[in-house]
Parts: structure tokens; sequence; C-alpha cells
């Protein structure tokens, strides 16, 4: 598929993808300024065979709001953790914020820890060297159909641990039910 | 509304877990479950939450033990003449001081096969891309460096002008300054290319910049660096390969790199130059074939093996 091709296909598609964007980041400011910047980088994916076209713009808007929902948690807790330190200090040193990341790093890698060995490998495989289950099926020897459960239960187990840790984060802003959340 | 109840958060782990062979019906099938309930976005916001966690880890659970124990940037700080002992009780006091946490050691590598590539995650948005025949270390105390021993990766780096990501390759380094690149190290000569932003090679050396566009060659042994023009920077990862000047044997190693297919240059034509665009199917007939037409040779099959030699006419 060429430049032109993805391009023409994000037109078609814009409307679905405003949808997805706008359910997940809760408003559509923000939905369509990642619109707006999906536009820009499709105009520099290198030229190439692309299997699914479709599939590959969903991903890329997902990929975006969730960079986008991880600057705003990281934010928040910043703020949070700093407000008393440091009022009104907009900008953190760099330092502080790799102690964030470094305490998130920790968090992640004890409830990994926790898990039994084959879970653990089938996540890093799956997340950080993100090979298809096929691979991992191989590489463990097992089935597809058990590394999709093991995968399941693994990542059950981690949105458990590590959104009850920071639960405060895991919710969305969401302009248009803002002051009506029943636990507001 | 964090605790969506186990079924809603079952749906949507289920529904990441199938996202990277979604189809476009699929696509909208996601869309339409997330609108369906604010608790499905709730819940699925915090199923990536907890992903963007476990993206951060490095890939240690399936690592290759270093057989060289020294930490990586050891290697390429001290100059070559330092004695073997010399050389490791120094890296020894670095690795006190620079490592404060964790123990240790902390360097594991990475090895592809020829014909697979594969990508690494390095935090912050940074990730590296590793072509087939590839061997990498990485440190697990310090994810803003990595080291290349052999083949060839993209770097798409996030740029931290306090933490400044770095490159081992051998004695030089390679620092970014807000980029991504793409590097070649194979038989004794580096092959550095720059897509976007901008790296120095050997601060401590040569001290080049080079900006996006730019390439340079290195022959490590002579210390004979050639700039270029940078090509199509990371084509490879979609099978597209440009070359400029390169030698045969060359062109035929990238492309057992990227495919594993075996292509030989006879020993006459592999120090010839090429220069064009070869389009990689991985089907090593059409591959060779492809090859031997752009260059005007014969080509043979050899059980696994496709050798290309001049053509009879040319002999």
């Amino acid at each position: 598929m060429s430049e032109s091709g993805l391009t023409a296909l994000f037109l078609t598609q814009r409307p679905v993808l405003l949808r997805l964007l706008t359910a997940r980041l809760g408003g559509t400011d923000d939905a369509e300024d990642i619109l707006q910047d999906m536009w820009f980088r499709l105009e520099r994916v290198p030229s190439g065979p692309i299997a699914d076209p479709a599939a590959y713009l969903f991903r890329m808007a997902t990929n975006l709001a969730t960079d986008r929902r991880l600057s705003t948690t990281r934010r928040e807790r910043r703020d949070d953790a700093w407000k008393d330190a440091m009022p009104g200090d907009a900008d953190y040193p760099d330092s502080e914020r790799q102690l964030i990341a470094a305490d998130e790093l920790r968090q992640v890698e004890a409830v990994l820890d926790e898990m039994p060995e084959r879970m653990r490998r089938a996540l890093i495989l799956f997340r950080v060297e993100e090979q298809p289950q096929r691979v991992i099926a191989e590489t463990l020897g097992i089935t597809v159909s058990g590394v999709e459960k093991l995968l399941r239960r693994g990542y059950r187990q981690l949105v458990e641990r590590i959104s009850g840790a920071s639960a405060d984060c895991a919710v969305p802003r969401r302009h248009e039910d803002e002051g009506s959340s029943p636990h507001d | 509304m964090t605790d969506a109840g186990p079924d809603i958060r079952d749906s949507a782990v289920a529904w990441h877990i199938a996202m990277p062979t979604m189809t476009e019906d699929r696509w909208h099938a996601f869309v339409e479950w997330l609108e369906a309930d604010p608790a499905h976005a709730s819940a699925y916001d915090a199923v990536t939450l907890a992903d963007a966690r476990l993206a951060q880890v490095p890939p240690a659970a399936n690592v290759i033990t270093l057989a060289d124990r020294r930490p990586i940037y050891a290697m390429s700080r001290k100059p070559m003449w330092i004695g073997g002992a010399l050389a490791a009780s120094l890296a020894a006091l670095f690795a006190v001081t620079t490592q404060l946490r964790g123990p240790q050691d902390q360097s594991y590598s990475v090895a592809t096969p020829a014909g697979t590539t594969r990508t690494i995650a390095m935090g912050e948005g940074s990730a590296v891309t590793l072509n087939g025949g590839t061997r990498m270390a990485f440190d697990k105390a310090n994810p803003r460096s990595a080291s290349l021993t052999e083949g060839e990766a993209l770097f798409s780096v996030h740029h931290d002008a306090k933490q400044p990501f770095e490159v081992a390759l051998g004695r030089f380094r390679v620092v970014d300054l807000g980029t991504v690149f793409n590097i070649v190290r194979s038989k004794g000569r580096l092959s550095v290319a720059v897509s976007e932003g901008s790296v120095l090679f050997d601060p401590d050396g040569a001290h080049l910049t080079l900006q996006a566009g730019d390439a340079i060659t290195v022959d490590e042994t002579a210390n004979i660096v050639t700039r270029a023009k940078a090509g199509n920077v990371g084509g490879w990862r979609n099978g597209e390969m440009e070359f400029s000047n390169a030698a045969l044997g060359d062109v035929a190693e990238a492309i057992h790199r990227r495919t594993g297919a075996q292509i030989a240059v006879s020993a006459l034509l592999s120090n010839t130059p090429f220069t064009g665009n070869v389009k990689i199917t991985g089907d090593a007939a059409r591959d060779a074939r492809h090859l031997a037409q752009l260059i005007g040779a014969d080509v043979r099959r050899d059980g696994e093996k496709w050798l290309l030699s001049p053509t009879r006419a040319a002999q």
C-alpha cells in the first residue's frame, strides 16, 4: 500500500477512529488532536507493504491514545507526589521522573517475580519482545490456546496488582460525566 | 469505577491480547464494545496502563548470559592497549560506581538467527529492532545503553539530553542527539546511518556529528572513516534495501541477515561494487535470481545455497 493509499484509507476510517479515540480518552478534543497527529505521521510512514492497512491505522490510534493516557497519569502522579514539596512548580527535574520510573519498574518486576515461570516468560515474550502467540507457543512448547490462557491470567494479575496500587490514576477523566460519577 | 468487575476486566484483557492480529471487522467490534459502557472503557484503560508498565521490563527472562562478564560500557571507554587484568579491574571499579542498585552484573545479550527480526522496547518510547543474524548486549541497570556485537539494528530513541542513549561498538561509541538511526557491524566494518535527528559518532575520538540523511562507514581495524549519504534507513524491516557502492559480498550478507536465505557470491564477484535498490521477498530462489539479474550474474543452486557467479560471456 502506497502512502497516498494509507492517507486515503485514513479519511474513510476517520469517523470510526474518532469514535475509538473519544471512547478511549473521554473527550473529542484529545481525540481530534491525535487524529491530526496521525495524519502527519502517515505522511512519514516508510513505504512498503502493510498486511492489513485498516488494522494498522487502528493499532496506531490506540497506541497514540495510550501514550497520551500515560503522560497524563505520570503528570498526575508527579503532581500528587510533589504538590507539598514544590508548590506551583510544573517542571520537575529529570531525577524525580527517573525515581518514579524506577519505582514503577520495581513494582511490575515484583508482580512478575511472584508469577509462575511460564506465565512470566509468556508475558515478556508477548509484550517486551512483541512475538506472535504462535512463536510463544513454540518457544514454551505449549499450544497456542495454552499461550492465550497464560496471557489472560497473567494480564489479569498485572491489572489487579498494578491498578490496585495506583487506583486513582486508572480512571480516565471523562469530560461528559465529570461530577456525575456515582463514586464522586 | 476502577473496580470494573471481573467479567468486564476479562473482556478488556481478551481484547488487548487479540489486538496484534485483529482485522478491521474486529476493530469495529472493539469500538462498539468500548462505547457500550463507560466501565468497558475504564477497564480497558486499566489494562493499557498495566501493559505499559510491563513494556518497560527488560527481556531478562529470555536472556543468554554473556560469557564476558564485564559491563558493556566499560569495553568502549578503555583504550584497546590496556591489558586484560587491568581492564577487568578498572571495569569492576566502574561497575561499583555506576550500578548503585541491584546485583553487580546485569548485562544480558539477545541474539537473533538469520531471517528473524526482533524488537526490544527500551522504555520511555525507545525501541531497538534487531535484524536477523544480530547479537546485542544490554544492561538492565542502564536502559540508556546498548552494545552491538555483530549484525544490524535500527534504533528509535527517545532523546534525553541529561542521559543520552549510547551504543557501544567495540572501541567506538555512538551517542544519540534525538534520533532514529541504523547501525551495521559486520566483518570489521561499521556503518551508521541517521534518518531522524542526529547522532555523535566516537565522542572520544573522531567526534563526528551525523545529521538526518548522513551516513558513515568505518573500517574498524584501519581506522578509516568514509562519509556517505544515508539511503532508506531501516528499510530492511520491510525488505527494502538500498546500497550505494556496497561490495556484492556485503549485499548477499545483508539479504542473508534479513531472510536467512543462503546466497553466496563467488570470490570473483564479491568485491564488485553495487549501487541500487533490492526488494526482498523472503523466497530465497526469487531473491537470488532477482539479485543475479540486477548485477548480470549467473545463479545456480547448490543444496540450500544459491551461488552467484560471473556470466560465462563475461569470463
